[in-house]
């Protein structure tokens, strides 16, 4: 069964609750964008998906497997994706097909790096290889949403 | 008179010069002799002649007795006889085919002829030569190789473009599995449904045009199986349109079958560390969440990281994919967090957890027992905790592990609400997604009650 998630992500962290590690992190960097997540590690996606809350981001998702990403990807609605290659049941090229005929921008985020066969004609999409501090990776979504 | 040539005026000069008996000895004949009629025991012989026959000329002595010991019996009676007759008769040839025991122990077949010099008509010296006719070591080597070729695990094969194979060695049989009857005369291109990664076409250019090509080449056997082959061609000849070539084929189908596998490990443990790592990566920061206290924090970090490689060194102790039992993992990672043997039980049906379960599998079970220490069972002394689990529908292709985690004896069931365990609970129900499954919470009076079902992913997924 295909379940449609929605997290709700506008809350700001408390800068009370940061410890000095979050400090001088920039947050809204991605405020009221709808963001599609899709990684089949729970850790990794919780803490995207946090990082996502932080940046002010809407999370859909995440999607583990995929036959929920094809299903999100192709329905619902979002200004960008964070696409894990390789998941439960096969590979996210599928997805990356969908958004880029949708003309959606999305990046990369895999443990196979550059290795996969086929990413070049994304040229688009840059490619996070695992594991990339999650800061960093907010950057790179909120960069190519800017010149999307 | 006639009028001798200048040329061979000048060759009977020449021949004066020690070089052209050197030359003779050396490049021509097969060894030079010089023998004293007046006095046969006397014979000079060149170092040709004693190399041919196979020993060092410094070792030998320049007497007729060296040689005479060394002739095969029967032939040095028949050219005794011919030279007896030879020095009566300057007509007869002294000219016969003898054999000689070698330094090397062979046999080796000369022609063995000479001219008697007279003094007055009487016979005074003779010069002679050889020529080798038949050698045995000669032979013996070529009668070695034909043997090491037809015993060659290697295939080998001669063939040509419009004649098919012309010679087929027992490793080709071995090989492909076709007889030497059966590719006799057959294209072995077709025969063996060769791809060649450039195509026949460019192996043949290549062939026209450098004598020699080598590479892998994919066929198939006689019963279709494929056979991969590190290959020698060889351009023997080339007439008119044919031509003739001569291949040698390793059959390295494990070989390279082996080196796809080590790559493929190699990738996909690549892949797991990687993965590990960014699972770590988020440990670190996901525990940071709320956490003011350092400490606490490193704390936090340890046990999660520890439960992690505890479940995770079981699963690269496993040689099958990574599978780790159930069993071994609840304990290895739910060991730290009690104090008291009691104050767990662990008892379920055996189950093993495949490599891409561990993970998600092993952060449940260390929440649940994080909480339990934190809020739960675990704070109180009498508390504890029963970990079940079963399998549901083993019969079915796709096994469900319907696992329970059960806590008795905790008076203050809360979920715990500093902030932290909100997490805990999120990366729960991520997790039980990850592992394709569904988690049911009970809070009873007397403590937490989990369901966790989740299907077992097969081995290869």
């Amino acid at each position: 069964m295909i379940q449609i998630e929605f997290t709700s992500g506008t809350r700001r962290p408390p800068l009370s609750s940061a410890i000095p590690l979050d400090a001088g992190r920039r947050y809204g960097l991605l405020a009221g964008r709808k963001i599609l997540l899709v990684e089949d590690e729970a850790l990794v996606a919780v803490e995207i998906e946090l990082a996502l809350q932080m940046q002010e981001a809407l999370v859909i998702g995440p999607a583990m497997d995929v036959s929920l990403a094809v299903k999100l990807a192709s329905e619902a609605i979002f200004d960008g994706a964070i696409l894990d290659i390789s998941i439960n049941g096969g590979d996210a090229l599928l997805v990356a097909d969908i958004l880029t005929r949708r003309d959606i921008p999305f990046l990369f985020h895999s443990a196979h790096g550059q290795r996969v066969r086929g990413l070049s004609k994304y040229d688009a999409a840059p490619v996070c290889s695992k594991p990339i501090p999650a800061d960093q990776l907010m950057s790179h979504l909120a960069s190519i949403l800017q010149t999307a | 008179m006639q009028h001798e040539h200048y040329l061979k005026r000048e060759f009977d000069a020449l021949m004066a010069d020690p070089s052209s008996i050197r030359f003779l000895d050396e490049g021509a004949l097969d060894g030079l002799w010089y023998w004293d009629l007046e006095n046969p025991d006397h014979e000079w012989m060149s170092p040709g002649f004693w190399r041919t026959l196979g020993f060092n000329p410094d070792d030998r002595e320049h007497l007729a007795a060296e040689w005479q010991d060394l002739i095969f019996p029967e032939d040095g009676q028949r050219a005794l006889e011919n030279f007896q007759r030879h020095c009566a008769d300057p007509n007869h040839p002294y000219d016969q085919i003898v054999r000689y025991r070698t330094g090397y122990g062979g046999t080796v077949t000369i022609r063995c002829r000479g001219l008697a010099i007279r003094r007055d008509g009487v016979p005074v010296r003779m010069l002679g030569a050889h020529t080798v006719i038949h050698d045995s070591r000669k032979a013996e080597m070529e009668r070695r190789l034909s043997d090491l070729i037809y015993l060659s695990g290697d295939a080998i094969m001669a063939w040509s473009l419009t004649g098919g194979i012309k010679r087929w060695n027992r490793g080709a049989e071995i090989v492909y599995g076709h007889s030497k009857t059966a590719a006799m005369g057959q294209d072995p291109n077709r025969l063996l449904a060769a791809r060649y990664d450039d195509g026949w076409d460019k192996v043949l250019a290549v062939l026209e045009d450098w004598g020699e090509w080598s590479g892998d080449v994919h066929r198939k056997d006689r019963d279709g199986k494929d056979v991969v082959t590190s290959s020698v061609l060889h351009r023997a000849e080339i007439h008119a349109d044919d031509m003739l070539i001569l291949q040698i084929d390793r059959n390295v189908t494990a070989l390279r079958h082996a080196e796809q596998v080590r790559e493929l490990l190699a990738r996909e443990l690549d892949h797991r560390v990687k993965n590990l790592m960014a699972v770590v990566t988020s440990i670190v920061s996901m525990s940071a969440v709320g956490q003011k206290d350092p400490t606490k924090l490193a704390e936090a970090i340890k046990s999660r990281v520890k439960a992690l490689s505890a479940a995770h060194s079981l699963s690269f102790e496993e040689a099958q994919h990574g599978a780790v039992g159930l069993e071994d993992m609840a304990s290895a990672i739910l060991t730290p967090f009690h104090s008291d043997e009691q104050d767990l039980s662990v008892s379920g049906d055996p189950v093993t957890v495949p490599q891409r379960q561990v993970t998600p599998l092993s952060m449940i079970l260390h929440e649940l027992a994080t909480n339990a220490v934190k809020y739960g069972a675990w704070c109180r002394q009498e508390g504890k905790v029963s970990l079940d689990w079963s399998l549901v529908e083993p019969a079915e292709a796709q096994q469900i592990v319907e696992l329970s985690w059960r806590e008795t004896g905790s008076d203050t069931a809360t979920a715990g609400d500093d902030g932290t365990s909100g997490f805990g609970t999120r990366l729960i129900d991520m997790s039980a997604r990850q592992l394709g499954g569904t988690v049911v919470r009970d809070w009873r009076a007397e403590g937490l009650s989990l369901t966790l079902r989740f299907p077992l992913q097969t081995l290869d997924q």
